[in-house]
């Protein structure tokens, strides 16, 4: 037996059910990318029936096939370019007259298509009764009634594919009818349009011209007679205007709805069902005026701490785990190059890529359950007005709130917005939201400098960063963002329960397109970055280094003997010993830096030291500022190498040298640091992550940005707050 | 021609192209005249005292005015005594009061107003009228009033017109027709595309707490409008 394959689209109204009955198709035999140069999703699967592989292609959620957002445009180029096999219009019975408008479209646009009634149970329950064969000879199309969260129908929607296949059942080609102006209108743009040889259906072409659909125009524009269709589409559409004394598209859409509504009368009867709403029961306490809101912000806290308090347990697991394999290689590989290589480079980049795992899980499970229930709707509904002041949108909220937590996962959630705008202007403003991984550093300095108000300290540098994250939104909405904003028209779907399939097949999406996507990336910048801070290493310096330190223990030891024979009193040798190892420790950390000094990151450092300068910065806060590229927590531990402070004793032993004059770390420099380390460059999986969403270009533009802005507001606080304190 | 736009008067008075008269006369003094015909037409006799009274005045404030108007030569007024207007004056207060009730028509008859606001708009506005715009007004109203006696088409149309509302000007809870839809583009495409016809009804169901966005049913679904959007659509409501 010869294996055919075959290639459905899936088609359907946001909130059809399209993807759960995607899933339920083709199980978890998927595989996500995008769309040619765009960065919309492109979901693929496939399935095996009767002998036929068939490839599902998900397409994204559309009200209509006109050009006029990007999702449709997609849509309407994959049925006209790719020409699948069959098309699969999902259609909500419960919703059926607006989302059949869809499905008038495509037969003008004559696709071959098979209609999933989906979530014809939710119908049932409306009181509607559909005749299905009916609805099927008024569309002229098979309909397959479904219901994809509970497997219903799948199995007969798989025989349809293939047995109309198999048949090459010709359904007979059916038209919406128009009216006799508008039917002369088509056909006499038609008759020009088919002297040409067009890769469209003529019919569909004359149509959208005569709609004024620019795509549409652009498809027709190289042949040779695209002027004299043009004047004549303007000439007709001129002509219908004054007929009908209304604008085209107005016309035609309400026919289509005519036609419809005609259908509809025939294959759906409707009895009156006293029905408990369970939808605006839930709305009238989830959207009250009084209760909304803190319910709103209760629920972003359990998100919120799920995600991170909660998902701090695995992430500390995964690090006891990382650390066991680093011992484990550790002893494995003799000392040297390549076991600091394996263990500190490899292992420890790997580490530095799945630690953000149990965060993304968690945040997506938190984020599908939110989507698939409806209340992500409702949380935008909420907070629309706010955000909009703002130049966003009221699904910003959500992404901007978890920034708080990690930036990273933070900015996968903006996927959320369906508008290409708003979600570059939810991704470039997130890492304002001052993540987790700074606070170490805020309490390192603000417990320092300024013991007294360290926890005002702190509130400040977050307000701070919400307000930059505004003034940013303002400026780039009226600079570089400019443009038309789109409608907000949202629907608030009714209120279902998510399967946990769904939610799975989410979370395991979002996870396994981090590792892909990200991943690699992460771990092989991670190991450069590794290497430059490590390499070149100074042998000559060490060497001279432990020469002197050598020659001080030795003087020592002598010293000391000496001392014994003389049965000298004890507290002169602990005054010995005290002397010695002050100077032991010195030459410690005369040595650390001197290496660091010689590493490509020290060196870069040191060579953007001057710049930071005016901020009141000595040259180790301009290395640990380097190195902190990486990850902020890094700050923190690049200062205790700089100040030669052992790992445990850390923080209290660091602050205590942080104060020492002969670094000369004023309280203001010290309030510009953090200010800094607040606003400039994210972390490296940050910028990686904002690449990945919205393009490498934004991602350069944010680096620039965000140490621009880090600069000028850490110049100004230092220069004010030394005249203040 | 040109159009003459007055920026309002920074004193209160009107200048002579007003009223017939050559006197100018104060919106206040005007319906100190006003006030004192409808009395005298009621009464036979007029005292300060039902001035006050009518115009919710002080007394003396009252008897000021008169001063005023007698200097005019628009009332005939004595101390204590009874006050009468003057031929002239007589005059002025027929003007000012057919500008009156041709308006109060207007907004009651015509725009539809219930009868107080009907009132308020047009003692408001029959001090800023000038006499040709009132005379052109005037016949206005009476052309309606005959073409309404023929049974004219229009007036009915123009009657459904005044009902329309925008639909962030509707409450919640409150239900209407759509009648068309403004403007082009993005917006407008994508309410066709879902189902808003001419003759669908809108159902308001809630504003967000911060008064924007608009929660609305349309035929079987919830959708979600900014107010800004909701602007473009005019309805008509139901009860």
């Amino acid at each position: 037996m010869t294996k055919k394959s075959l290639t459905v689209g899936l088609i359907g109204n946001p909130n059809c059910g399209k993807t759960t009955l995607f899933n339920a198709l083709t199980g978890a035999r998927q595989k996500v990318a995008n769309w040619a140069g765009v960065t919309v999703e492109r979901r693929e699967g496939f399935f095996h029936h009767k002998g036929y592989t068939i490839k599902v292609v998900d397409l994204p959620g559309a009200y209509s096939l006109t050009s006029f957002s990007m999702e449709e445009l997609i849509t309407r180029n994959f049925i006209l370019s790719d020409k699948p096999d069959f098309i699969i219009n999902v259609v909500d019975a419960g919703n059926l007259e607006r989302n059949l408008y869809l499905t008038t479209q495509l037969i003008e646009i004559e696709a071959p298509v098979i209609i999933a009634l989906n979530m014809i149970d939710e119908a049932y329950d409306k009181g509607l009764t559909i005749n299905t064969e009916k609805l099927g000879e008024l569309f002229s199309m098979t309909v397959v009634p479904t219901v994809g969260t509970k497997n219903i129908g799948i199995e007969q929607l798989k025989n349809t594919i293939v047995d109309s296949y198999e048949k090459q059942s010709t359904h007979r080609k059916i038209v919406i009818p128009y009216g006799n102006d508008i039917e002369q209108a088509i056909h006499s743009l038609q008759t020009i349009i088919e002297k040409n040889t067009v890769d469209y259906p003529s019919r569909w072409l004359a149509i959208s011209l005569i709609e004024g659909d620019i795509d549409a125009e652009k498809k027709i524009s190289h042949l040779p007679a695209a002027d004299e269709i043009i004047k004549t589409t303007v000439s007709i559409r001129n002509k219908l205007i004054e007929t009908f004394n209304d604008d085209i598209v107005t016309v035609l859409s309400d026919m289509r709805y005519g036609f419809i509504s005609g259908a509809l009368k025939e294959a759906v009867r409707k009895k009156p069902v006293k029905r408990y709403d369970i939808t605006q029961r839930i709305d009238s306490i989830v959207l009250n005026r009084y209760i909304g809101f803190p319910l709103l912000f209760v629920m972003l806290f359990i998100l919120f701490h799920l995600t991170f308090i909660l998902g701090e347990y695995p992430k500390q697991l995964i690090e006891s785990g990382v650390q066991w394999i680093s011992n484990l290689f550790t002893g494995m590989i003799p000392g040297g190059q390549l076991q600091n290589l394996i263990v500190q480079g490899i292992i420890g980049g790997v580490g530095s890529v799945i630690v953000f795992l149990p965060n993304i899980l968690i945040l997506f499970m938190g984020i599908s359950f939110m989507e698939d229930t409806g209340y992500m709707a409702r949380s935008a509904f909420l907070m629309d007005k706010i955000m909009h002041s703002l130049g966003l949108h009221g699904k910003s909220f959500i992404p901007l709130v978890m920034g708080f937590g990690c930036n990273v996962p933070a900015i996968m959630a903006t996927r959320s917005l369906e508008n290409k705008k708003d979600r570059i202007l939810t991704v470039l403003i997130n890492p304002f939201m001052s993540c987790s991984a700074r606070l170490p550093v805020y309490i390192l300095f603000a417990g320092t400098f300024f013991p007294e108000h360290a926890g005002i300290i702190i509130l400040f540098l977050y307000a701070l960063g919400i307000l930059l994250a505004f003034i940013s939104a303002k400026l780039f909405n009226n600079t570089i963002l400019k443009g038309k904003s789109m409608p907000f028209v949202m629907e608030l779907p009714p209120y279902r329960m998510p399967t946990i399939k769904t939610i799975l097949i989410h979370m395991w999406d979002r996870a396994s397109s981090y590792l892909r996507k990200m991943g690699g990336i992460i771990l092989a910048f991670s190991i450069i970055i590794w290497v430059l801070s490590e390499y070149p290493k100074p042998s000559h310096i060490e060497q001279q280094y432990n020469n002197r330190i050598q020659l001080v223990k030795q003087e020592f030891k002598s010293s000391l003997s000496s001392l014994q024979k003389q049965n000298a009193n004890p507290q002169v040798i602990q005054e010995l010993d005290q002397k010695y190892s002050a100077i032991l420790e010195d030459l410690e950390i005369q040595k650390q830096q001197e290496m660091v000094k010689y590493t490509f990151i020290g060196k870069t450092g040191l060579v953007i030291y001057p710049l930071l300068k005016p901020l009141g910065f000595n040259w180790q806060m301009g290395v640990s500022l380097t190195t902190g590229f990486v990850a902020k927590e890094v700050v923190v531990s690049t200062m205790g190498v700089l100040y030669h402070t052992t790992d445990d004793e850390s923080n209290q032993n660091l602050s205590h040298k942080l104060k020492n004059p002969r670094y000369g770390i004023s309280r203001a420099s010290a309030l510009a640091f953090m200010i800094f380390v607040l606003i400039y460059i994210p972390c490296l999986a940050t910028v990686i992550a904002i690449a990945r969403e919205i393009g490498p270009k934004w991602a350069v533009f944010s680096i620039f940005y965000q140490v621009f802005v880090a600069w000028i507001v850490s110049f100004t606080f230092y220069h004010v707050a030394r005249l203040i304190i | 021609m040109r159009m003459r736009r007055r920026q309002g008067n920074p004193f209160g008075f009107n200048d002579n192209t007003n009223t017939s008269t050559d006197i100018p006369l104060s919106p206040n003094m005007e319906d100190y005249m006003e006030n004192i015909s409808m009395l005298l037409k009621e009464h036979d006799v007029v005292r300060v005292k039902d001035i006050a009274k009518k115009l919710n005045i002080k007394m003396p404030s009252v008897t000021a005015a008169l001063q005023k108007l007698k200097e005019k030569g628009l009332v005939d007024y004595e101390k204590y005594g009874h006050v009468q207007l003057t031929a002239k004056g007589k005059e002025v207060a027929d003007t000012i009061y057919e500008k009156h009730s041709f308006l109060t028509e207007f907004f009651k008859d015509i725009l539809s107003m219930d009868k107080q606001e009907a009132e308020q708009q047009a003692c408001k506005l029959e001090h800023h009228l000038s006499s040709n715009a009132s005379n052109r007004m005037q016949r206005f109203v009476e052309f309606y009033k005959q073409e309404q006696l023929d049974g004219q088409q229009w007036i009915n149309r123009l009657d459904s017109v005044l009902e329309e509302k925008r639909l962030s000007d509707l409450k919640e809870g409150e239900k209407a027709e759509i009648v068309r839809i403004l403007g082009s583009g993005p917006l407008k495409k994508r309410l066709l595309e879902m189902g808003f016809r001419k003759g669908e009804i809108i159902h308001v169901i809630k504003y967000a707490p911060l008064k924007d966005p608009i929660e609305i049913s349309i035929k079987d679904f919830l959708l979600s409008l900014r107010v800004e959007e909701a602007n473009s659509i005019i309805v008509k409501p139901l009860d």
